[in-house]
Parts: C-alpha cells; structure tokens; sequence
C-alpha cells in the first residue's frame, strides 16, 4: 500500500516535470539550442501572473489564458532578438547567451518584484483532493498531470503532421538544405520558440499554485527539465513525457526509502540512463 | 553596404554605456560626510545584503540607515568634542565572499574604526572574521548566537578579542515551541520537519537540537530523515507523522518547501492541529504566500511593534518605528526592523562612551562595557553565555487574519520571558 500511495505520486510528480520538460525538448532535442534561462522564464511569467490575478481578480484559468500569448510573444522575441544571431553549428553561443539572459533576467526580476516568495491563490483548488480505495490524490497535481498528457499529445501531433512540424524538423536537421527547399529556419524557430515559452507559461500558473516562486527560483527546477529530455531521448516528444515520470516515480520511491534520498535517486536513475542507453529510452536514431 | 553603417550607429556604444556605468557608480558610492567643526571623523564600516535572495534583511537595513544619517547629521558628541561620522555602505550581494571581499577593503584601505555587519550570518560571519584578523571592533545581530560563535571557532573559555554579538540562541527558540505546545492539549506526538541545510543540521541535531529538547518536555517525536531544500515531494513524511497519527509539526522550512508541505498535508487529508515552523513564517510575505492555509500557523518572534520599550536614539517606541516603515515601503511591518534600530542605538551609545572614539581599542572596550536598554529589550555583554554575547528575548507568536495587512502576528507565548505580555493564547488551526 506504502509503495503503490509513492507510485501514484511519482506518477503525479513526473507530470510537472513532464511540463518543465516539454518546452526544452523543443528548444534542447529538436534545435539543440541549450537555454539556460528556461527556469527564468517560467518564473517570469509565474511572476507576471501572480500579480495580474492579484490587479485585475481572476483566477488561475484565466491567468493561464493571459500567459500564454504573453509567453509566446516572449519566447519569439528571445528567438528573434537573441537566440537566432548566436544560433549555428556550434552550442557554445547560444549556452553562454541564455547564461547572461539567465542571471540578467533574476535581477531584473528581483528589481521589480523583490526577493519576496510569492503564490498564486487557487480558492482552495491546490488542497482538494479525492479519496480513492485510501490512497489520497491531489486534483491540482491530477490536473498537472492531465495537461502535461494533452500538451504532449498536442506537441507530437503538431511536429509529425503539421507543415510547420515537418519545416522545423527539416531545419533542425540540416538548415541550409531546408533552406534550399523553401523553409525560412530562423522564422521557424521562432514560432517553435514561441511555443516552448507559451507552454512554460502553464507550467507557471501550476507551479504557483502547488508552490511558491521568487525571482532566484528558476535554476533549481531546469535540472529536472534536463533530465527529463536526455532519459526520453533527444527529440522525442513521448520520450520526454517518459522520461520526466520516470524521474518523478525514481524521486518518490526514493523519499519513501529515505526523505533524503528522493532527490539522488532521481540523478542515479538518470546516470544509470546515460551510462546504459545514451540515446535515450525512446529515441529513433542511435 | 549602407544598411549596415545605419544599423551600427543606432546601436548604442560601448564606450557610452561604459561612461553611464562609471558615472552611476561614483554617485553611488559618495560617503555621506557629516559636515561639522570637528575633532575628527569617525568612519563606520557597514556591510549589508541589499540585492540578492536576503535583500528582505538588507531593505530594513537601508530604512534604518537613512535614518541614522540624517540623525548625525549634526555629528556625533563625546566627552565635549563633536566628531563627524562617516558611514560608508557596501553591498554584500547575498554573497559570504563578496561580504569578506568588502570588509577587507574597508578595514585595510578606508581605514574604518568600527565596523557593522548588518543582518545574517552571510554577512555576519565573514565580516567578523576579517575584523577579529585585523583588529577592528565589529558588533552584529540577526543571527543565533551560536551560529556567531562556534563556525567562527569560538567557545566559552576562548573568547574574541574584537566582535560582539547580541541575539538569541537555539536554546531559547527550543523552548519557545515547546512553551508553544504546552498552549492546549494534544496528544503530545510531534512529526519534526528539518532540510539538510545549515539551519536544519542545527536544529534537527539529536544532542542539542529540537527532538532532544522536545523529547525532555515530555513529548513524543517522530523524525524523518532530513530533506533536501527545494524538495517537489514530501508523501513521504506525511506518510509517516500519518501512521504515528502526529497532533503537532514543528522545524525549520523555507517559504516554499513550506507551502509544498502544507498543500500536499491537506490533500492527503493530514491535519495536525498544531503547525509551528522557523524562517519561513519570519516574513508578512511567507505567511501570505500560503493563501489561506496560513491562518493559525505559529512561529518565533524577535520583535513585533508590541515590544513596549521606547528607543533610545529617536524616543520612539516600536509602534511607532513600524508604522514609519509601513508609510514609507507601503508594506507591513518586518521582524529585523527592530533589530537593525537596536543595533543603531548600540553604535551610537558605544561611539558616545568611548575613551577616544578614533581608536579602535577604545571603541572595542567600550562596546565591551555595553549596557543600554534598546528597542528589543537590554543588550549587556557581562551577563550572556559567551563574552563577546549578549542575550535578547523571543517570544512565540501565531499569524491570525489581520486588519490592515492579510495576516497580523500576535504573541502568544512568553514562557521564556515576561518583558513583552502576550495578546491571548495560541489557537488550534482550522483546516
């Protein structure tokens, strides 16, 4: 019973780092682009809708409506502004590039919105939960989880079948050859920036709702995102999602082993991963 | 060819920003001189953490600081002579080496007489160290004083020669959760809560930490293993405190493992009657950042604008003090606010008594003959557990729906000390 309540709340755990997850496997499987500053900008948006929920009074579905143009304005503005002139063969750029944008964007956030820790009110929705056959499950992490399950379905279907999915896929692969077919990379990639930092901006609404944020926050979760993508696979979409519960349950159990152990288990499941099969559980190519 | 050359001269230069840069630093960083005819000028050294995860500690410092400046506008009288004071401030930017960097600085190349390290160990310690080094009379506050002595490698036959300290200790916070508990019945079960950080290795020690001094009051404890800060999950430990069937929680927390905590006990339908937790309730911020599950939650408090003594510099008493902060930030009263006054009136008083206040070891004996009534209560170093210590009260406190602010912090408890009164008795939550 013990181990099967830490099951289910791996499971649920794995969710939102399934959400951490998704926006980096497109930035860091597909464009290969390592953004540092992922963490920072799920905080940025957690931030900016922590006080539009306090100045104009609504509630986290509505915030999450509000983030999500404000997250892909912002995703394609870094894309354009930043990512697309450091962008090439070579990772080392675009590393250092999100580095600075990283420690720039904590002071800015710190500047505007002080150290404080800060939480989205959710009207008692963050401690409902329901009982079944005894073990106890959160709605906001079932939630977590859902969403976590139809954005992924919804980002795979968009990069297998959509025509955007396939120019993006093109471009990631060869750039000059997309080029030659047609496809612009660097407005490519910015719309799939879009998309990364429109979703993160869900992930903020459930983060400041389950926790709290505060502009140092961001670095501390972009580990979990890291992981999450090399256990599925580069590239892989489901990989991702695969690999974040496999993270979450690996956490859980080892909580229940020792509370200080969760944490390591989940590092030592991913080492395990990277020393066993490098390329991932679900990747294609080898 | 041409669309280029327009592009590069919109951009802003190099040389121009480096200019803007230079020149916001120097406005920054003019000492504030206080002019008088005068026998000398006293230089205070005064390293606090503005920027950074501890800016909170560092905003009550600056609030403060303006004060005291323009309170030695006139400069600072002793023994019949008018000194002028210079009070030069640095950033540590939450960062202990930034804090050491700066104290070394001041000391070897500003020349400093005294020095303040203004709020929390991160500063405190560092600082202190270089001062004991070089033989600068330092004095603090804001941390345990244990966390003051022992990592600097102090104990109470080898005293410090040059850095004083006034603040409570792990004792006194011990047994205000416990004085907290003794409130009400319970079943006397407490489920511990402790990261493994610092402040948790500390507080969770088996030989003098809190499951020890609980254990003696007659309670019961159960202690999961430590967590790591910043932990997603804690079923775990809920699991646990649940199959002991715990009535109380107690420990130390940040603001967000705290709020993880609390949500995940409430959907897993734990509901301690009792929750009392250190740091992470210190703040108005923390408390709200809990929503409405923070109602009731109690904690240990340094001061609150109930403290009934009157300042010693500005005749105010702690009310007033606060209310000053509250109509300037716009935003409620904080602990340290009393603290960082208190410290201020030390100083001063110090720096009025000395022998020759341009020399350090005056100052330094001086500070060691200290015995002033502050804003949060006597500061005397004759009488604390270690010499270079002096011991101010705590009291035990619960956060209740406020008036003007979401939640108010009303003392409940003062097993320990009876210089402030309490304003009614801890409640069980309601959850």
């Amino acid at each position: 019973m013990q181990w099967l309540d830490a099951l289910i709340q791996g499971i649920l755990l794995g969710g939102m780092y399934a959400q951490y997850a998704l926006g980096m496997t497109l930035m860091f499987g597909v464009m290969r682009i390592v953004n540092i500053a992922h963490g920072d900008l799920m905080i940025l948006l957690a931030l900016v809708g922590i006080s539009g929920s306090a100045m104009f009074g609504v509630g986290p579905f509505l915030v999450i409506v509000l983030l999500i143009p404000i997250g892909a304005l912002l995703g394609w503005a870094l894309q354009k502004g930043i990512l697309n002139r450091v962008i090439g063969g070579d990772e080392l750029p675009s590393l250092i590039a999100t580095f600075g944008l990283s420690v720039a964007l904590q002071n800015l956030m710190q500047q505007i919105w002080s150290a404080d820790s800060r939480s989205l009110p959710g009207g008692g929705l963050e401690s409902a939960s329901v009982n079944v056959a005894g073990v106890y499950i959160g709605v906001l992490p079932l939630l977590v989880l859902a969403t976590a399950v139809g954005l992924t379905g919804g980002l795979d279907a968009m990069l297998r079948f959509s025509p955007f999915g396939r120019a993006l896929r093109a471009a990631s692969v060869d750039s000059e050859a997309a080029a030659i077919t047609g496809v612009n990379p660097r407005a490519v990639y910015a719309t799939a920036t879009a998309a990364a930092v429109a979703i993160l901006g869900i992930a903020a609404v459930f983060q400041s709702l389950r926790a709290t944020v505060s502009p140092a926050d961001g670095p501390a979760q972009l580990i979990y995102a890291f992981e999450a993508v090399i256990i599925g696979g580069m590239g892989s979409v489901w990989g991702s999602f695969l690999g974040a519960i496999v993270l979450g349950i690996a956490q859980a159990i080892g909580f229940r082993a020792d509370p200080g152990w969760g944490i390591l288990m989940g590092h030592l499941v991913f080492l395990l991963v990277l020393a066993g099969r490098p390329q991932g559980l679900m990747s294609r190519n080898r | 060819m041409s669309i280029d050359t327009t592009k590069q001269s919109r951009r802003i230069s190099r040389r121009t920003v480096l200019k803007a840069v230079g020149a916001a630093a120097t406005t920054f960083s003019i000492p504030t001189v206080t002019r008088a005819d005068a026998a000398g000028t006293i230089r205070i050294g005064f390293v606090s953490p503005t920027t950074g995860p501890l800016g909170v500690f560092g905003d009550a410092d600056a609030f403060t600081l303006e004060r005291i400046r323009a309170l030695l506008g006139k400069g600072l009288e002793n023994h019949g002579k008018t000194y002028n004071i210079e009070i030069i401030a640095r950033d540590s930017q939450s960062d202990p080496n930034k804090a050491s960097e700066f104290a070394g600085d001041l000391i070897l190349n500003k020349g400093v007489h005294l020095m303040v390290p203004a709020s929390t160990s991160d500063v405190i310690n560092p600082v202190s160290d270089q001062c004991e080094l070089n033989g600068v009379p330092s004095i603090s506050s804001t941390a345990p004083w244990q966390s003051f002595v022992f990592p600097r490698g102090g104990s109470s036959d080898k005293p410090f020669a040059w850095t004083y300290h006034f603040f409570w200790g792990l004792e006194d916070a011990l047994g205000t959760f416990v004085g907290l508990w003794n409130s009400f019945q319970t079943n006397k079960k407490v489920g511990m809560l402790f990261p493994s950080n610092t402040d948790g290795e500390a507080w969770g020690n088996r030989d003098y930490g809190l499951p020890p001094a609980v254990e003696k009051a007659g309670y019961t404890t159960v202690v999961p293993n430590k967590f790591q800060p910043r932990t997603n999950d804690f079923s775990a430990q809920i699991a646990l405190y649940k199959q002991a069937g715990v009535d109380i929680v107690g420990g130390i927390t940040t603001p967000t493992d705290l709020k993880t905590f609390i949500t995940q006990c409430r959907q897993q339908n734990f509901t301690p009657k009792v929750v009392t937790v250190a740091a992470a309730l210190l703040f108005p911020s923390g408390i709200e950042a809990l929503g409405s599950l923070g109602e009731g939650m109690s904690t240990e408090v340094w001061w609150t604008p109930a403290f009934s003594f009157r300042s010693s510099l500005t005749g105010q008493n702690s009310a007033e003090i606060a209310a000053e902060w509250e109509a300037k930030t716009g935003k409620q009263w904080i602990q340290p606010l009393g603290y960082t006054h208190a410290l201020w009136e030390v100083i001063i008083d110090i720096l009025k008594r000395a022998e020759n206040p341009l020399d350090r070891t005056s100052i330094r004996d001086a500070m060691k003959a200290t015995k002033i009534q502050t804003l949060v209560g006597p500061v005397d170093f004759s009488s604390g557990p270690h010499p270079n210590i002096s011991k101010t009260p705590i009291f035990g406190g619960q956060w209740v729906k406020g008036a003007k602010y979401p939640f108010d912090l009303k003392i409940v408890d003062n097993s320990l000390s009876k210089l402030v009164p309490t304003d009614g008795k801890l409640q069980p939550l309601h959850w």
